[in-house]
């Protein structure tokens, strides 16, 4: 009990030393930890603008929801001081929804296994370096923890509305809204070695309905802080259009990059749409365990979406730890791993090659990133596959399970 | 059976028969590769070591060629004449009158910048100071912008000398590279030919000065460099040019090129200024300061008989093996070797021509026509030099290894470390019980029951559990107390103190050994399945780190790659001795990292010029080989 | 007989053309000149572009027809446009006679609104017939480039008010578009249509000085066009040439002595017969040493020649007769700007940059100056890391006022315009962190891995830093900072196809692999009697 808390106290207070540490400032121009819509430079520069009365939005620069603009501008007013507890406050939030999950799913009360939780959450690397960098992705972690976590316990306005900010932060978190709505009429609990059928789908229609209420609402809220609606071409528009190329770990920007002009509009709808048709398979498939179904559409959207960051990578692989029944059936654990630990490193040193030295292109950093593809596709469908083994028990001697 | 009636079969298969067959054949793929992993680990180290031995073949290599074609190396006339080497002739002798009287830095400088400002160049003075944690370097730098005409100053090139020249350790006056600095500049202002402004620069000391003075140019100076903004500048450097010219006149001229942290120039500078040399100069180049024809490591060739030792075959191999082996005593430390070698993390391609001293017959007359016709050909660049000529091995100044045919060595050695490890991971996680021989050929025909049960039955396996965790706690444990004996290192309190420093950087390493000994519980700690679950995530580290410095620093991965091999073949036999050997080997292993730091002073070069070698060796290298002789040290303490 | 006659047909159109240069030695050695050529066509305005048509009957002499059609075809009422090349060195060159000495091509028009084709359009309709008109490629000025500064290009001339209406709404009828094009080179292929564009040509009169061989070899050298109404008086256009040479590199012994003859290597045979008035103006510095040939008569301290009734060959000399070659240490003369400026771009990486701009003020008493930065889009500023100081010292209050206009991906560029108060004697400094944007892959130039060279930024001395806009009510002389060179990062031009093919693959393959474990059903089989 006491080492917990102590171990705690001193994980927390470690993170805040490093926030204050300057030589971490760097950080901030990472383009693995913070894509352009979530990088903590844009959002300042944004709040500047907006406070000298420059219209942020008519710019190229700013393209974060007019929510952060105004939660930051007015009630936590960002500063070098202020900034590392906020992040450390959301990635608290985020731990403790995380743990709020675990618990609520298993109904175990194993502490320590709560506090590794915590702790994974807040020392996981793909984690840890983008709240350094004060990347907004961060906030989206936590929130979409914060939506399944309220989903767990039936809150079903707190997750619905959790679920509609996030979905201002990035548009992608749209495609949550059928798994948490489900999660919401099935609970949490992990039936994935008892699947059930799930008949009353009639009861989804009120929560959607409800969750698109508060979609709405924020959006006029946002309209009348950025004074119209043009601040949604810049924010939402630009997942569907991807007008800002910066590179990052995902597989768009040197795709659309490198794309030809006239076959641009097309691509771009491919991509989108295809990040989209995963939704209801899952949801389909897993309608027995929503949380799982969620877990997995996390999981690829934070693969396919058009700007991911390593958090997105991070909050999937922490997200495992909620579901300890499909350890057992992981196939390629090994290799994921291996796949990551390569990634992780290549990333940074391709991206310095081809941009600081100069000695390296793009094609090295576009290789890592494919390499950092993989990496996240192997977990996804190991994933996957363990979910669907736990259903059919253990292995009788003299039998394999084979998929035909 | 005939093959219709194969066919037959095939197309009357119901679907669960399919799945027995696709089953039955990855199971055989799977033991076929499982049972000759170890053979193919074993032919991927003899691959890669003997590919390391045979990088001086001349059929590895192929001779240097310009790949961007507005260089246009040794096209023009060169106006420099004698009229200029008097003139050169006149500053020498104003620069040995300043040296005669042992001139102050700051009178130096001032003398250069006035000689500059008389031609008309504006230029001016830069005092620098840098406060290292062991010592202080003050200088002053002296440089000058001639400003090209009907250019807009958006390019620029450097054309720089040292003051000081300095060649395995010896210190000599640069002066003759300073003077020929200043009649070049003299002579190039007197022409409208340039589209790219040409910048002079005569630094202060050997490194120290060049990199205060591009740090302040490029607005990049670190907290422990003092020194005011540059009131004189210019556009972007594309391309710098050093000159060391100790000696009274010079044989050949050297190219040195290697920049800090392993970083090369384009090698397209480097071969154009190569084709200049031989066709307006008519010098001779080669590598380093080696005379071309040169005939290194007399005394070994003396241990080879008679008809060898003077073999052109072994001569050449000899001659290329010195050659690389000078570059990876560069690289490896990541040392640069010389001043052009600061410019490189500006994304500048430099290189120094050094003027090997000689009696004759070369003097200002051959620099002066090599150096004009060299900035003619880089100053009809257009666009900054970017084909894909970054990664090469110079065997000779004539001859060079692509990236091809070095980089696959430390790879098959880095493949072959993985497949050890993932050997390691699963021995970890199964454990054979029994065998049966592999049944023979007949009934292998169909797919029968049976013979699924002797090819299931060939081998059987139960799994125990791995404790990852706790293994990975132990890594972080060891690389952890080495962060901290790293800040220790770099600390300039402790580094008074060197006794106190390496005994405090000991302690740690011990303690990062001793304390999972002292903590983990004896049972686990025997169990084959930690030991081998730290020995496969240990050497998975190795090999991702073996692969990926390959990329950054080729010759510091080779040097890894050879390091590394004792942490491979881990002796689990009962013998104490062997064990203790390992235990040892591992240890001294280590321990060498540390004392070349210290021999080398990289932590000097890391806070000075930011040279990773010695973070890199602490942090990475040593609690590698810490946890390698984790595993014999708990064997010897507990049986 | 017929030169005669087009000078009195001159007379009768009351079309008036004058030329002049001035010559004068810098601190440097070097000499600057400047010819000035002004037609001016009385009581003639720009067409009003809502009210009378394009092809109202048009009269032209000796004003240069086709300009004339260009200006009417788009109811130009004010154009600017200057080609240079070089770099104007403020320091040692001073403040140079014809203010535009920005780097590279620049132009800006003044043009009322109203009428059937938009400003833009029209905008873009001058500069292709403008390049056409001089050999230039002004028409990749395109809208990336393409700005409209509140303050630092006010109208030189009037604005004919075209509604009536009271006077302050009249500014509001104009619009001003400006772009730049640092990269442009300027050569012979210019000057032959300039020429073009004089009563005489090269034949005659100060013109025939302009020599191609000698005139683009000088250090620096620029040409003019500049257009403008002046109430009461009709539209003049003045066509300006500017050269700074190096008789010292000319010459063997390094000395600074020059002459037409050595400058330019020709003599004036003949004056021009239509000018009105062509002069020559010799800015001789006041020591005694120097000399000037032949005399001239002396205006407080401007030797002045008149071609009217000067004798043929004219060749003016100047001569330091005591110095036989030029010390740089020890120069006579002493020219330097009230206000120099120097701006750098020093980016550690191809995605970051810091920007860093002082401003200094050599006069003793405290200056306003409108500072104005038009970067195409690609570079993108951090405005809150703008950091104001003074040695050293942040002095944010410095800043007067501030507009700012960000820039939109692929399209308008950034245009930054501040007020900054600078104090006597003392340079003001400010730092500001750029972003690079990546650009795709058609939208880089062939010569990518070159770099994009950014338009020179503006200082323009301003008196009362509050008078209201919206234009610009300050006249005084620009100065133009040097052009800066930025490597955006380049994707590799040979992959596209490569890409698309990966890319696709793993994605196609990740489909593959979830659709097949969703879909395909398991089943136990038996691989051993149990």
């Amino acid at each position: 009990m006491f080492l917990r808390r102590l171990g705690l106290g001193t994980l927390i207070a470690a993170r805040l030393l490093l926030a204050y540490h300057p030589a971490l400032l760097h950080l901030q121009d990472d383009a693995q930890l913070s894509s352009p819509l979530t990088s903590y430079k844009r959002l300042l520069e944004g709040i500047f603008l907006f406070q000298n009365g420059v219209d942020p939005y008519t710019g190229g620069t700013f393209r974060h929801s007019p929510l952060l603009l105004a939660l930051f501008s007015t009630a936590f007013p960002l500063s070098s001081t202020t900034a590392p507890i906020i992040w450390l406050a959301f990635d608290l939030l985020g731990a403790v929804s995380l743990a709020k999950i675990y618990h609520s799913r298993t109904q175990a009360r194993d502490r320590n296994r709560n506090f590794v939780l915590v702790a994974f959450y807040l020392l996981n690397p793909y984690q840890l370096l983008p709240s350094l960098a004060r990347s907004t992705a961060s906030i989206e972690n936590a929130l979409s923890l914060l939506a399944s976590a309220f989903a767990c316990s039936g809150k079903s306005s707190y997750a619905l509305l959790a679920l509609a900010f996030l979905t201002h932060l990035s548009m992608p978190a749209v495609l949550l809204t059928l798994p948490i709505s489900l999660l919401i009429l099935r609970g949490p609990h992990s039936s994935l070695a008892t699947p059930t059928a799930f008949h009353s789908w009639s009861k989804l229609i009120p929560l959607i309905a409800e969750y698109s209420i508060y979609v709405g609402i924020l959006s006029i809220t946002a309209s009348s802080i950025a004074g119209g609606v043009h601040w949604s071409y810049k924010t939402w528009g630009a997942f569907l259009t991807l007008p800002d190329l910066t590179p990052n770990p995902g597989l768009w920007w040197y795709f659309f990059t490198e794309m030809f002009d006239h076959f641009r509009p097309f691509f771009l709808a491919t991509f989108s749409i295809h990040m989209a048709i995963y939704v209801v398979p899952l949801s389909l498939k897993f309608q027995h365990d929503p949380l799982f179904a969620a877990y997995i559409i996390l999981g690829i959207v934070g693969l396919l979406k058009p700007y991911p960051t390593l958090a997105d990578a991070g909050l999937f692989l922490t997200l495992l730890g909620v579901f300890p029944e499909i350890y057992q059936y992981l196939r390629t654990p090994i290799v994921t791993a291996l796949l990551h630990l390569h990634s992780s490193l290549l990333l940074p040193l391709f991206h310095k090659l081809w941009l600081s030295q100069g000695t390296g292109n793009a094609n090295f950093f576009y290789a890592s990133t494919l390499v950092f593809a993989l990496a996240n596709g192997f977990a996804i469908l190991d994933a996957l596959q363990a979910g669907l083994r736990v259903g059919l028990g253990t292995r009788p001697d003299g039998w394999e399970l084979v998929q035909i | 059976m005939s093959i219709v009636q194969k066919v037959k079969a095939i197309l009357s298969r119901d679907e669960i028969t399919s799945a027995k067959l696709r089953l039955q054949r990855r199971r055989r793929i799977t033991n076929f590769l499982v049972q000759r992993m170890t053979l193919l680990r074993a032919l991927l180290y003899v691959a890669g070591y003997t590919w390391l031995l045979l990088l001086p073949l001349p059929q590895l290599g192929r001779g240097i060629y310009i790949d961007e074609n507005a260089l246009q190396p040794g096209q023009v006339n060169t106006y420099w004449d004698w009229s200029n080497v008097h003139s050169a002739d006149l500053y020498l002798g104003q620069l040995e009158e300043l040296r005669d009287r042992n001139a102050s830095k700051a009178e130096r400088a001032d003398f250069v910048r006035t000689e500059l400002l008389k031609m008309g160049i504006s230029s001016e003075v830069q005092p620098y100071t840098f406060a290292l944690s062991t010592e202080v370097l003050t200088g002053q730098n002296a440089y000058g912008v001639l400003s090209a005409p009907r250019s807009s100053g958006t390019e620029a090139i450097v054309i720089s000398a040292s003051w000081i020249s300095q060649r395995d350790g010896i210190e000599t006056l640069n002066l003759r590279g300073v003077a020929t600095i200043l009649a070049l500049a003299k002579f190039l202002k007197g022409y409208s030919l340039w589209a790219k402004d040409l910048i002079f620069v005569v630094t202060d000391d050997y490194m120290s000065g060049m990199h205060a003075f591009l740090s302040a140019y490029h607005d990049a100076v670190p907290n422990n460099l003092a020194t005011p903004p540059l009131n004189v500048t210019s556009g972007v450097i594309w391309t710098a040019l050093n000159i060391e010219y100790p000696g009274h006149s010079f044989s050949e001229i050297g190219i040195f090129h290697e920049g800090l942290n392993a970083r090369l120039p384009n090698q397209d500078l480097i071969n154009s200024f190569h084709v200049v040399s031989a066709h307006t100069g008519l010098v001779q180049v080669t590598l380093y300061d080696t005379l071309y024809g040169a005939r290194p490591f007399t005394e070994l060739r003396n241990l080879l008989p008679s008809v060898l030792k003077d073999h052109p075959i072994v001569d050449g191999y000899l001659r290329r093996a010195r050659n690389i082996l000078q570059h990876t005593s560069f690289q490896t430390l990541g040392k640069a070797s010389g001043p052009h070698g600061l410019f490189h993390q500006y994304r500048i391609d430099a290189f120094t021509l050094y003027a090997i001293p000689a009696m004759g017959p070369h003097g200002f007359h051959a620099i002066g026509k090599i150096m004009e016709s060299t900035l003619r050909t880089t100053n009809n660049l257009l666009e900054r030099l970017h084909a894909s000529l970054f990664f090469y091995i110079f065997t000779t100044s004539g001859t060079f290894l692509k990236i091809g045919a070095y980089l696959p060595s430390v790879i098959c050695i880095s493949i072959a470390t993985m497949i050890a490890a993932l050997q390691s991971w699963v021995n970890a996680g199964w454990q054979q019980i029994q065998t049966i021989s592999v049944p023979d050929k007949k009934d292998k025909e169909d797919a029968s029951s049976k013979e699924i049960v002797t090819l299931d039955a060939l081998i059987q396996w139960t799994t125990r559990p791995r404790p990852v965790l706790l293994t990975i706690v132990v890594m972080l444990l060891s690389h952890g107390a080495m962060a901290v004996a790293w800040r220790i290192m770099s600390y300039s309190f402790f580094r008074q103190i060197p006794w106190l420093m390496y005994g405090s950087v000991g302690l740690l390493a011990l303690s990062s050994l001793v304390l999972p000994v002292l903590l983990v519980e004896r049972e686990i700690l025997l169990s084959p399945a930690f030991q081998k679950t730290l020995k496969a995530f240990s050497l998975s580290l190795t090999s991702t780190v073996l692969s990926i410095t390959s990329l950054l620093n080729f010759s510091l991965s080779a040097v890894l790659s050879i390091a590394f091999l004792p942490t491979n073949f881990p002796i689990n036999a009962n013998n104490k001795g062997l064990r203790t050997n390992e235990l040892i080997s591992h240890l001294v292993l280590a321990s060498l990292g540390l004392i070349l730091i210290d021999s080398q002073e990289s932590v000097k070069d890391w806070e000075l010029f930011g040279v990773w070698f010695a973070p890199f060796i602490t942090i990475v290298y040593i609690p590698l080989f810490l946890q390698a002789a984790l595993i014999p040290l708990i064997n010897i303490l507990y049986t | 007989m017929i030169l005669s006659c087009d000078f009195l047909a001159a007379q009768a159109y009351s079309d008036r053309f004058t030329e002049s240069l001035v010559i004068r030695p810098l601190e440097d050695g070097k000499v600057a000149s400047l010819f000035t050529f002004t037609t001016l066509m009385a009581h003639a305005s720009g067409r009003d572009p809502i009210n009378d048509s394009e092809d109202k009957p048009q009269h032209y002499t000796i004003f240069p027809l086709s300009l004339g059609q260009i200006l009417r075809e788009y109811a130009i009422t004010e154009l600017h446009l200057t080609l240079n090349a070089g770099k104007w060195d403020y320091l040692h060159w001073g403040t140079p006679e014809d203010a535009d000495v920005g780097s590279g091509a620049e132009m800006w028009a003044w043009m009322a609104d109203g009428g059937a084709d938009s400003i833009d359009s029209r905008w873009v309709g001058v500069r292709n017939a403008v390049s056409g008109l001089l050999c230039a490629s002004l028409s990749s000025l395109s809208i990336q480039r393409t700005t409209s500064p509140l303050l630092a290009f006010p109208p030189l001339g009037d604005l004919p008010v075209i509604r009536p209406t009271n006077q302050t709404d009249a500014s509001k009828q104009y619009h001003l578009r400006h772009a730049s094009l640092p990269s442009e080179h300027v050569c012979t292929e210019n000057l032959t249509p300039f020429l073009k564009l004089l009563p005489c040509k090269s034949s005659s009169g100060l013109a025939s000085l302009l020599n191609p061989h000698k005139l683009f070899d000088a250090d620096w050298h620029g040409m003019g066009v500049h257009v403008r109404w002046l109430e009461r008086k009709g539209v003049e256009v003045k066509l300006t040439f500017q050269a700074v040479v190096d008789p010292v590199r000319y010459s063997p012994t390094h000395s600074r002595d020059a002459s037409l003859g050595s400058m330019f290597d020709r003599a004036i045979e003949k004056p021009c017969p239509v000018a009105a008035e062509s002069m020559i103006q010799v800015k001789s510095p006041t020591d005694a040493v120097f000399h000037l040939s032949p005399d001239a008569h002396m205006e407080n301290g401007i030797a002045v020649y008149d071609l009217a009734e000067a004798e043929y060959p004219l060749d003016i000399s100047l001569r330091w007769p005591a110095e036989l070659s030029f010390n740089y240490l020890f120069s006579s003369v002493h020219t330097s700007a009230p206000i120099r400026v120097t701006r750098v771009l020093r980016d550690a990486s191809q995605t970051h940059g810091r920007l860093t701009v002082s401003i200094i003020n050599e006069s003793n008493h405290t200056q306003y100056v409108a500072y104005l930065e038009t970067v195409p889009w690609f570079i993108q500023f951090y405005l809150h890391t703008l950091r104001i100081t003074v040695d050293g010292e942040p002095r944010p209050d410095l800043l007067h006022r501030l507009s700012y206009t960000p820039a939109i991906p692929h399209a308008d560029p950034t245009v930054f315009e501040p007020i900054f108060t600078l104090p006597p004697l003392k340079a003001l400094r400010f730092t500001m962190e750029v972003e690079k944007a990546f650009l795709r892959y058609t939208e880089h130039p062939p010569d990518a891995q070159r770099g994009w060279d950014l338009p020179p930024a503006v200082v323009l001395p301003i008196q009362n830093p509050d008078l209201p806009f919206p234009i610009s009510p300050y006249k005084s002389q620009r100065i133009y900072t040097s052009t800066l060179l930025v490597d955006l990062p380049t994707p590799d031009f040979s992959m596209p196809y490569n890409v698309i093919l990966m890319t696709s693959t793993l994605v196609a393959l990740f489909f593959a692999n979830i659709f097949n474990t969703l879909t395909r059903r398991f089943v136990w089989i038996q691989t051993a009697v149990a």
